[in-house]
């Protein structure tokens, strides 16, 4: 069975007319300031890191650019129009089911992976903040629905689930259609085992090389004042050539990892590729061609550009 | 039909995770000498790696042979098996490489990172020992299914290490330890490891 090619909204643009939206709620603005947390660090323990993070990512969800120098104030209330601003869906609507919520911060790589996923099937959801500076990770309200204390978490009605691979596994299945099949479980089992091995792939080969690079340079820097270890982030780049070139190889034999059309195991690559974008190491990729057309594309898709809008890339 | 070829080398615990899955399921199987990424399996014309893309493979197309590792629909068994890949194999693989394979290899474990990956470990196996502890007899309740067999490989090895305690002082993770390690054919797939002679 051949998939439609879905690389522009327009192939979903003649469904239903009204647009699905999604909101983040509401939250006490006047103590802490911000709420993100990177998969494996606890961003947050620096006041004065979280003031200017925040305030790049005040200026960037506004849509302004960011000025030359970072700004040496940030006031807590130009938090209340991120946090009331509501995040366009493609026109695709499913307004017959609830929304589902998510909790946890945009910024966070495996809450954008989870929100990808919601926002490629157009699903309508929530996005309920988790404040990592007020502990709120480890209360009990959050531990019961994430035991790591880690976030995403996830409700869906009486579903509770955390592990962002396992909710955005749910939410393809749930949301699928005969057009939409990011798992390619109708498809038969040839298919969707390559699904399976690309998102092996991703989380047990590319991922350890590209995340210390992603570390050293951004997270660690602006989250600690650390300095980079440049022995680390060389290692790594080293071990990423490796891998990248497995993967130009396997894209000259198909246009996306898994096929012919994009997958749950392309997708499964944005959050951290978008973040070592913004390191000094992404002409890299020009190293390899078929790779570089294959992340552009995907950069391309509205669904990765309404989830970028919440993701800074400049530090 | 042609037995499956498992291309791996035999002690390695990820090849070890193909084979007790393949072994559950009672497949014809053999282990060769790898080429390029290990393990990877072939079944016909179909080449996969990655040993948890392997098993979801083999458990998915094989599921009506032998017990059904992947009765859907299971949020839960998805949730495990992420818990395993991203929680348990983190944290327990780096210790068996310094406890077991290390020394294997003529080097002494780092007592440093043992601290730190067993002190991670710790942590995780709490979290399991909660789950377990709420009338969950398997991972993802009351039958056997992957997100259990996913586990045997270091779960086995590091009954091998001085941090066999992390699941001995855990009654429920030992209890369920006890159980899916008794399983005939996974203690089928132990016989078959060559393990080297103690010196």
């Amino acid at each position: 069975m051949a998939y439609p090619r879905v690389t522009s909204s327009s192939a979903r643009s003649s469904s239903s007319a009204s647009a699905t939206r999604s909101r983040l709620t509401k939250v006490d603005v006047d103590s802490t300031i911000f709420r993100a947390v990177s998969p494996e660090v606890l961003f947050f323990h620096y006041p004065w890191a979280t003031r200017v993070w925040c305030s790049l990512l005040t200026l960037r969800i506004n849509g302004d650019q960011p000025p030359k120098h970072p700004p040496t104030q940030t006031t807590e209330q130009s938090l209340a129009p991120i946090i009331a601003t509501s995040v366009e869906h493609p026109s695709h609507s499913r307004t017959n089911m609830s929304p589902v919520k998510v909790f946890g911060h945009p910024m966070s790589t495996n809450v954008a992976r989870v929100l990808l996923c919601l926002e490629e099937v157009g699903a309508e959801y929530e996005l309920v903040p988790v404040d990592f500076l007020a502990g709120e990770h480890s209360s009990p309200q959050h531990v019961q629905r994430n035991p790591f204390g880690k976030i995403p978490a996830f409700q869906d009605g009486e579903l509770v689930l955390f592990e962002s691979r396992a909710i955005a596994k749910y939410i393809l299945r749930k949301y699928k259609t005969a057009d939409l099949d990011l798992l390619r479980e109708s498809s038969g089992i040839e298919e969707s085992s390559m699904v399976d091995v690309w998102t092996e792939v991703e989380a047990q080969q590319y991922y350890p090389a590209m995340s210390p690079v992603v570390f050293e340079c951004i997270i660690f820097p602006v989250m600690r004042g650390a300095a980079t270890n440049q022995t680390v982030v060389d290692e790594s780049l080293d071990r990423l050539r490796g891998v990248l070139g497995v993967y130009e190889a396997r894209l000259e034999k198909s246009r996306y990892l898994a096929g012919d059309s994009v997958s749950f195991a392309d997708l499964n690559h944005f959050p951290f590729t978008f973040y070592f974008m913004a390191t000094p190491y992404a002409s890299l990729f020009d190293e390899f061609p078929k790779v570089k057309a294959w992340w552009e594309g995907l950069m391309a898709r509205p669904a990765v550009q309404r989830v970028c809008k919440n993701m800074p890339t400049e530090f | 039909m042609a037995p499956i070829k498992l291309y791996g080398m035999a002690l390695s615990p990820n090849v070890i995770r193909a084979a007790a899955v393949l072994n559950e399921k009672g497949l014809d199987f053999e282990i060769v000498p790898p080429f390029g990424q290990v393990p990877a399996l072939q079944d016909g014309d179909e080449v996969l790696y990655e040993s948890r893309a392997i098993n979801r493979y083999i458990a998915t197309k094989y599921k009506s042979q032998g017990p059904d590792l992947v009765p859907t629909p299971s949020a839960k068994l998805e949730t495990w098996l992420e818990v395993e890949s991203h929680h348990f194999y983190p944290a327990v693989s780096p210790l068996v490489f310094q406890l077991l394979i290390k020394p294997m290899l003529g080097g002494a474990p780092d007592a440093a990172v043992v601290d730190k990956h067993a002190a991670d470990l710790a942590k995780v196996l709490d979290v399991y020992e909660a789950h377990l502890a709420k009338g969950n007899k398997y991972l993802a309740g009351d039958a056997y299914t992957l997100a259990d067999a996913n586990h045997l490989s270091y779960l086995f090895l590091l009954t091998k290490t001085p941090k066999a305690e992390l699941v001995a002082s855990r009654p429920h993770v030992k209890a369920w330890w006890d159980v899916i390690s008794v399983r005939p054919a996974w203690l089928k797939t132990v016989a078959a490891i060559p393990f080297p002679p103690s010196a």
